[in-house]
């Protein structure tokens, strides 16, 4: 089991990581204690490549209270191998099925 | 699944939904409350319990364990009173778990209904982040999304794999404000254009300030029965269908972001409950906080194949006079939002159309209606069929 914390310390040194299962090969992104398919709880913890592509965006101009002094940005899903899906902040051109870069900011996790 | 008793609505009641002032939460609710007793002319000595639903009360009212606060104002002390969160599905969940109670035969006499107090001196942001509460703190509230965004974020995947566009999103609106012009207790007394929609300032690209709910104060209640005292009303109104799903709370964690799944489950088990099937339902009130929630709610009800929901609105197909009359009360859109105490608004819509009550938006000869409730993204869903 990986907690969200390490998760995002990976992160930061460049590393995704996600939980594969050892029976049906399904990625699973942390914090996960079975496999979202098939529920078995034989997980294997290994790093993807940290690219992927935006499957869709939206340029918030009404922000939460944490986020009001920074509108407006652009919030993106990206979709990385294995179907794995993530989201964060764009810092850069935001187009659906762009590859970006998955990075982390200030502890949030980013797009570049 | 032992045999379940039938259970039917015979008392209704709701607040205005807008701006109240000088109410909170508890002045909403006794209001909608006694309302409803007094329309079921029922004692409050009669009722067995209390299911209530609230969602960001403990943020803006910082107000939680409400259920025993309601039933105290309500002359109702002492007997059991929970208040459920479920984001914006929270009463109609809230509604679930009473049926199943009465139907499993524990209560015979249940008040179920929801209040929400979202007009404070807190402004837009201070809302908008309370309301993000409902979705993924770790991934999505840190990531900037809010409510809007979220459905934003849907909406783009939906025009990029369908078509649907921008104009089919004002289209919900535009219907709904004209739809909300017959209803007193809306929010909103007010038509609108295409063009105004599609001129207004944007929210969360790319939905604009038309395509999303308003902040709304407001409550609704209805009393509840078993089988058992059917004969001593009038005119109960039967649930004939109850069904609830969930999913992961976060989009990223879904499938297919452009589908509410925990709804179509819901659906599924309200329909083969009920016995009946789509083209059956006479009217439907679906959640539509954000006009494509409306367009993918057609979807998952099976009124439209999937990714047809934005050529149905674009068809007249959702209006009054359409093949299924989506949101005739104006929907969260122009009715009101207040989040906690939708998925009761929606019943009460249904029992007066249903009992020939609703005046000039009556829909003639209405038999079946249904109310899609959606919590969150879509982690929860509720759907309910009444027959009267």
């Amino acid at each position: 089991m990986i907690t969200y914390n390490e998760f995002m310390k990976n992160l930061e040194s460049g590393d995704f990581l996600v939980l594969k299962c050892k029976k049906c090969g399904t990625l699973n992104l942390p914090p996960k204690a079975l496999c979202q398919e098939c529920f078995d709880s034989e997980l294997e913890c290994i790093k993807i490549k940290n690219k992927g592509k935006i499957l869709s965006y939206t340029t918030i101009h009404v922000p939460s209270t944490k986020f009001k002094d920074r509108a407006p940005y652009t919030s993106a899903i990206v979709e990385l191998e294995g179907g794995i899906k993530i989201t964060g902040i764009v810092l850069t051109d935001p187009e659906v099925g762009k590859k970006v870069r998955i990075e982390t900011e200030n502890g949030a996790i980013v797009f570049r | 699944m032992t045999q379940l008793r039938k259970v039917g609505i015979v008392g209704i009641g709701m607040t205005k939904f807008g701006k109240h002032l000088e109410k909170g939460s508890r002045e909403l609710f006794y209001e909608s409350a006694f309302k409803a007793i007094e329309d079921a002319s029922i004692y409050p000595k009669d009722i067995e319990a209390l299911y209530f639903g609230n969602a960001v009360g403990s943020v803006l009212e910082h107000q939680a364990h409400m259920g025993p606060l309601m039933a105290e104002g309500l002359g109702l002390r002492y007997i059991p009173a929970i208040r459920f969160e479920t984001a914006c599905a929270s009463s109609g969940v809230a509604l679930r778990d009473a049926y199943i109670a009465i139907a499993s035969g524990f209560y015979d006499i249940v008040l179920v209904g929801g209040a929400e107090k979202m007009v404070t001196e807190k402004g837009t942001l201070e809302v908008t982040d309370a309301l993000t509460l409902g979705a993924d703190n770790l991934f999505e509230y840190n990531a900037g999304l809010t409510f809007p965004g979220l459905y934003a974020t849907i909406a783009r995947a939906h025009m990029k794999k369908y078509g649907t566009t921008e104009e089919q999103l004002a289209m919900v609106s535009v219907k709904n404000h004209k739809n909300a012009m017959d209803n007193p207790n809306a929010h909103f007394h007010k038509e609108i254009t295409i063009e105004d929609a599609l001129k207004a300032r944007s929210i969360a690209e790319p939905l604009k300030l038309f395509d999303c709910c308003p902040i709304s104060d407001g409550a609704a209640a209805v009393i509840i029965v078993s089988e058992k005292y059917f004969s001593k009303f009038e005119t109960p109104i039967e649930i004939i269908g109850s069904g609830q799903g969930s999913d992961s709370i976060s989009l990223q964690g879904r499938k297919d972001i452009t589908r509410i799944v925990s709804a179509e489950i819901a659906a599924r088990e309200a329909y083969k409950m009920a016995g009946i099937e789509p083209k059956d339902i006479d009217l439907a009130e679906v959640h539509d906080c954000f006009t494509i929630a409306e367009i993918i709610a057609t979807e998952g009800l099976g009124f439209f194949k999937i990714g047809e929901g934005g050529k149905g609105v674009e068809e007249g197909e959702t209006q009054k006079d359409g093949r299924i009359p989506i949101n005739v009360s104006g929907g969260l859109k122009a009715k009101g939002h207040p989040v906690g105490a939708t998925g009761i608004g929606q019943i009460v819509e249904l029992v007066e159309q249903l009992r020939g009550e609703a005046g000039k938006r009556q829909m003639d000869g209405a038999e079946i209606g249904l109310a899609h409730n959606v919590g969150g993204s879509g982690a929860t869903a509720t759907v309910h069929i009444l027959r009267r």
